[in-house]
C-alpha cells in the first residue's frame, strides 16, 4: 500500500489471504493427485476426497472475482485521479496481458469448467483447474509486487505521474523461481521419506466411525459424529 | 447431536402442526400489539407524506438518517436465512433441520421491512420511486440510471426477495400436503390447491432434495451480491471520508451474517418458549449456532479492525477527524462504546463457555445485545459520516431522529414479528419433512461401551 | 388414440403398509406378478434414501432449467442495460455511456434471477405438479404409512389387490374412494 501513491486498499489483506488460500488448496489437490496416481494411495485418496475439495476450490474461485471486483468497483466508480493511476498501472496499463491471464486462469476458466458436474466430480478436473489457479496466482503476484516495487521513487507524490512500463524477468529471475519451486518440492519429498504422508491414526479412527450397511433394499453409508 | 428423541411421523405432525390447527393463548394478544405498532408507524408515515420530510430529523447536511440505518440493518438480518439454510444444507449439517424454515421466513419478512425502510420512507416522494427504479421509459426517454448504485440496489434486493420467497414456497409443498390431509372443508380445499397435488412419490422427494441443494447454490451468490451492492451505496462515494473504502463489501456482509445468525438464534429461543419446541430445538442446536456465532463474530471483528487500521495508518486529516467524531464526541462516543460492548466484547467471551451456549436465556440475551450493537454500528457509520464538518462544507448541523422516524423504525420491527406470527398460523414454522428425514436418517454406532450418534448418507 | 383410451380406462388401487420392508416386498411381488415398473409406485410421507424400496432411480433433466434461465436472464440484462443507456445517452459521474462494471452488476442479477425462476419452474414441472386429480392416495401416508399405488387396466387390478393383501397391506383403497 505504501509503495504506489493512491493505492489504499483496505481489502488487500483479505484478498491476499484469500488468493493464498486458493493457491494453497490448489497445491493440496495437485499433491493429492500425485499421491493418488504415483504414490500408491488410490484407496485412501479417492473420488470422495477430490469431490469434497473440488467444491471448496470452486467456491474460492468464485470468491476470487468477488474480492477483486469489490476493490475494483470502488476505485473505478470514485474516479479519483490517484485511484485511476493505480487502476492503469495494475490492470489496464503495462500489466494488462498478465491481468487478463490471471482473470482467466483464477476465475473464468474454473467457473466455466467446474460448473459442470462431470468435471467437478472427477479426479482429473480439479487437478487441471489447480494447475490453472497456481499459474494464475503466480502471475498475479508478479503483477502486484513487481508493479508496486517499480514505482517506489514516486512514493511521496499524491498520485502516479508516470506509469512505469512492465518489467520482464531476466534469466536469473527465472532460474531463482525454478530453483525455489524445485527446492520446495525436494524438501517435501525428503519429508515424506521421514514422516508418513497420510495421518495413520486418523485413518484408523475413520474406520471406527464409517461403514456401509444394508438399508432395506439399498446400501447406505453410516457416518458417526462423536463430540 | 447427542440429545435426540426418536419420534413417529404422527407425533411430529401433532407437535409441529399444533400452531396451525390451534391458537396459543398468547397469540392473539401479541399479534394485536404488533399490528398496533405497525399501524402507529403507518400513521406516522401518512403524516410524513402529508407534511413532507421536514417532520423528520433529516436536513442539511444529515441527508441520511435512521431510515437508511434501518434499511441496512434489515438487509443484514435478511442474510440469516440463507446463511443457516443454504450453507448448512450444502455442508450437510444435521442440526439445521428444525430451524431452516424459520430462518428463511425471517429473511423474507426482513427484506420487506428493509423495503419499507428505504424506498417507502426515506425517499421523500414515494410515488416517484417507480419512475427511477422500474426499467421502463415513463416519460421523455429517461430510463433508470444503470450506473447508479441506487438502481443496482433494487435489482439485487428484488432478486433476493423473489428467490427467498420461492425457496420458502417450494420447500413448503410437502408440509402443505400434510395439513391438507389433516384438514376438512374449506381449509382442505385451500391447502389442496396450495400443495399442488403432492403425493410423496420418490420422484417428488428426489426433486425436493435436489431443489434444496440447487436453490441453495443459486441463492448463495445472490446473498453475497445483495449486501455488497448495499455497501457500495456508501463505498463508491468520495465525499464522506470514512466511506470510500474497498473493505465495505465483505465488512457489511460479515456484519450481516453476524446480526442475521444472532437473529436466528433469538428466534430459536422464542420458538422454544412460545411454541414449546424443546424436543426439536435442543441445547445441542443452540450450542452449534453459538459456536458458529463465535467464528462469525471474530471474523467480523477482524474486518472491523482492518477498516480502522487502514483509516488510521494513512494519517489523512479527513479520516482522522472522522474517527475522532465517531469515538470522542458526544453522543457518538458513548454509542461507540455501547456498540463495541454489545456487538462483541460482552457476547463473544460469554459464548466461549459451553454452559452459556446451551442456555436458552443467555443465548437470547446475548443475541439481542448483538443486534442492538449492530444497529448502532450502522448508525455510527452513516450519521457521523454525513454530519462531519469537512472542507468546503457550508452547512453545519447535527442530527436528531424525530418521533416520526422512531415510530417508523418501530413499525418495521412490528411488521417483521407480525409477519412471522401470521405465517406461523398458516404454515408450520418447523419443516416437518426435514425433521422426519432426519429421524429416518439417524443411526447409532456401538464402539465398545460407547454409543456414537451417526447419520445415514446415500 | 388407443393409448389415450388405455389411460382413460385405467384404474388404480392403493395398499397401505406400516413397515418399509413389507412395502418393499409388495413391490417385488408386483414385479414378479408381471406388473411393469411404470404401473406401480411408492408413496411416502418422508423422504427415504434412493432405492430403499427397490424402486428405480427417478431420472430428471432439472439441470437444464437453470442453464436456460441463466442464459435468458443474461441476455435480458445485457439488452436492458445496453438499450437503456443508449436510448438516452447522458454522461453521469464521468462514466462512459456503456459502463461495463455497472452493467455487469445488473446483468449478474438478471442472470441469477433467470436461473432461479427457471429452476423453480423446473422443479414444479419435473415433479409432475400441479396434479389435478389425486388418484390413489390416502391421508394416512402423511401419518407414517407407506403406500403402494398400482395403476393398471381394470382386468389386472384384481390381481394387484391380491398381491398387496398377500404382502400384508393393512388397508386397500381404490382411486375413486380417496378423493374428497
Amino acid at each position: 500500500m505504501a509503495l504506489i501513491p493512491g493505492w489504499i486498499d483496505a481489502l488487500f489483506p483479505v484478498t491476499h489471504a484469500h488468493n493464498s488460500l486458493q493457491a494453497g488448496v490448489s497445491i493440496v489437490i495437485l499433491t493429492m493427485f500425485i499421491m493418488h496416481k504415483f504414490g500408491g494411495y488410490k484407496e485412501e485418496i479417492g473420488l470422495d476426497q477430490f469431490w469434497g475439495i473440488g467444491k471448496l476450490q470452486f467456491a474460492l474461485c468464485i470468491l476470487w472475482f468477488w474480492f477483486w471486483f469489490s476493490s475494483f468497483i470502488i476505485f473505478w466508480y470514485g474516479a479519483k485521479p490517484a485511484e485511476q493511476s493505480v487502476l492503469e498501472l495494475l490492470i489496464s496499463g503495462p500489466y494488462l496481458p498478465i491481468f487478463i491471464a490471471t482473470f482467466c486462469l483464477n476465475f473464468f476458466i474454473p467457473l466455466c469448467t467446474m460448473i459442470w458436474n462431470p468435471l467437478r466430480v472427477s479426479i482429473l478436473g480439479p487437478t487441471l483447474i489447480s494447475i490453472s489457479v497456481l499459474i494464475g496466482t503466480a502471475l498475479d503476484r508478479i503483477r502486484l509486487y513487481v508493479a508496486a516495487y517499480s514505482v517506489s521513487e514516486q512514493a511521496p507524490a499524491h498520485s502516479l505521474q508516470n506509469i512505469p512500463s512492465a518489467i520482464s524477468p531476466s534469466t536469473y529471475d527465472v532460474m531463482i523461481w525454478v530453483g525455489g519451486i524445485s527446492g520446495c518440492i525436494l524438501v517435501y519429498l525428503l519429508a515424506t521419506k521421514v514422516f508418513p504422508i497420510i495421518n495413520i491414526w486418523e485413518q484408523k479412527e475413520l474406520l471406527l466411525y464409517k461403514y456401509h450397511k444394508k438399508f432395506h433394499r439399498t446400501e447406505v453409508l453410516v457416518l458417526g459424529k462423536p463430540e | 447431536m447427542q440429545e435426540h428423541t426418536q419420534l413417529t411421523q404422527k407425533q411430529i405432525n401433532d407437535d409441529l402442526l399444533r400452531s396451525v390447527f390451534t391458537v396459543p393463548r398468547w397469540w392473539p394478544g401479541s399479534t394485536l400489539i404488533l399490528l398496533l405498532i405497525f399501524i402507529a408507524g403507518a400513521c406516522a408515515f401518512g403524516y410524513m407524506i402529508n407534511k413532507g420530510l421536514g417532520v423528520t430529523g433529516l436536513n442539511r447536511p444529515a441527508y441520511w438518517g435512521v431510515y437508511i440505518v434501518n434499511f441496512v440493518f434489515w438487509i443484514g438480518i435478511s442474510h440469516a436465512g440463507i446463511m443457516v439454510s443454504a450453507i448448512l444444507r450444502l455442508t450437510q449439517a444435521e442440526w439445521r433441520r428444525p430451524i431452516t424454515r424459520a430462518a428463511e421466513v425471517l429473511t423474507v419478512f426482513s427484506l420487506t421491512s428493509a423495503l419499507m425502510a428505504a424506498p417507502l420512507t426515506h425517499v421523500g416522494r414515494q410515488w416517484r420511486v417507480l419512475y427511477w427504479v422500474f426499467p421502463y421509459d415513463f416519460a421523455r426517454g429517461v430510463w433508470p440510471n444503470v450506473r447508479s448504485p441506487f438502481v443496482w440496489d433494487p435489482s439485487a434486493v428484488m432478486t433476493y426477495l423473489i428467490a427467498s420467497t420461492l425457496f420458502v414456497l417450494i420447500c413448503l409443498v410437502p408440509d402443505l400436503a400434510i395439513i391438507r390431509d389433516r384438514s376438512k372443508g374449506l381449509r382442505k380445499k385451500i391447502y389442496s390447491v396450495l400443495s399442488l397435488g403432492w403425493r410423496g412419490t420418490p420422484r417428488q422427494w428426489k426433486l425436493q432434495t435436489v431443489a434444496g441443494i440447487l436453490l441453495s447454490a443459486l441463492v448463495l451468490p445472490v446473498f453475497a451480491s445483495v449486501h455488497s451492492i448495499v455497501s457500495w451505496d456508501f463505498a463508491v462515494q468520495i465525499g464522506p471520508e470514512a466511506w470510500h473504502s474497498t473493505i465495505f463489501a465483505p465488512y457489511f456482509i460479515i456484519g450481516a451474517i453476524h446480526s442475521g445468525v444472532s437473529a436466528v438464534a433469538t428466534l430459536m429461543v422464542v420458538m422454544v418458549w412460545a411454541w414449546g419446541y424443546k424436543t426439536y430445538i435442543t441445547p445441542d442446536h443452540l450450542d452449534a449456532i453459538g459456536r458458529l456465532l463465535i467464528v462469525v463474530a471474530v471474523t467480523w471483528f477482524f474486518f472491523f479492525f482492518l477498516e480502522w487500521i487502514y483509516a488510521l495508518y494513512t494519517l489523512e486529516f479527513g479520516e482522522l477527524a472522522m474517527r475522532e467524531l465517531q469515538v470522542f464526541s458526544w453522543p457518538y462516543g458513548a454509542l461507540f462504546i455501547l456498540f463495541l460492548f454489545t456487538a462483541f466484547l460482552i457476547p463473544v467471551p460469554m459464548w466461549l463457555f459451553r454452559n452459556i451456549r446451551r442456555s436458552y436465556l443467555w443465548m437470547f440475551i446475548t443475541t439481542i445485545l448483538v443486534n442492538i450493537g449492530m444497529w448502532l454500528e450502522r448508525f455510527l457509520i452513516i450519521v457521523p459520516g454525513v454530519i462531519r464538518r469537512g472542507e468546503l462544507m457550508f452547512n453545519w448541523g447535527t442530527y436528531h431522529p424525530s418521533i416520526i422516524e422512531i415510530l417508523m423504525v418501530l413499525a418495521t420491527f412490528g411488521w417483521m414479528m407480525f409477519g412471522l406470527l401470521v405465517f406461523s398460523k398458516i404454515f408450520p414454522l418447523v419443516p416437518l419433512f426435514d425433521v422426519k428425514e432426519g429421524m429416518v436418517g439417524r443411526d447409532e454406532i456401538k464402539i465398545g461401551r460407547r454409543t456414537v450418534p451417526a447419520s445415514i448418507r446415500e | 388414440m388407443n393409448s389415450i383410451s388405455n389411460i382413460l380406462n385405467q384404474q388404480s388401487i392403493l395398499g397401505l403398509f406400516s413397515t418399509e420392508d413389507s412395502a418393499a416386498d409388495a413391490l417385488d411381488a408386483l414385479s414378479e406378478a408381471g406388473f411393469e415398473p411404470k404401473e406401480y409406485e411408492i408413496l411416502t410421507g418422508t423422504p427415504y434414501p434412493e432405492g430403499t424400496f427397490g424402486e428405480e432411480e427417478p431420472k430428471h433433466k432439472l439441470f437444464r432449467f437453470p442453464l436456460i434461465g441463466a442464459a435468458c436472464g443474461f441476455i435480458i440484462g445485457l439488452g436492458l442495460t445496453t438499450a437503456t443507456q443508449l436510448a438516452y445517452p447522458v454522461v453521469t459521474g464521468g462514466k462512459p455511456i456503456l459502463s461495463i462494471p455497472a452493467m455487469l452488476i445488473i446483468m449478474y442479477e438478471g442472470t441469477m434471477l433467470g436461473a432461479i425462476l427457471m429452476t423453480v419452474a423446473g422443479i414444479v414441472f419435473e415433479s409432475r405438479l400441479p396434479r389435478l386429480f389425486m388418484g390413489a392416495y390416502s391421508p394416512k401416508i402423511t401419518e407414517g404409512f407407506i403406500g403402494v399405488a398400482v395403476t393398471s387396466a381394470p382386468e389386472k387390478i384384481q390381481k394387484a389387490e391380491e398381491v398387496l393383501k398377500k404382502c400384508g397391506a393393512e388397508e386397500i383403497t381404490s382411486g375413486q374412494d380417496t378423493t374428497e
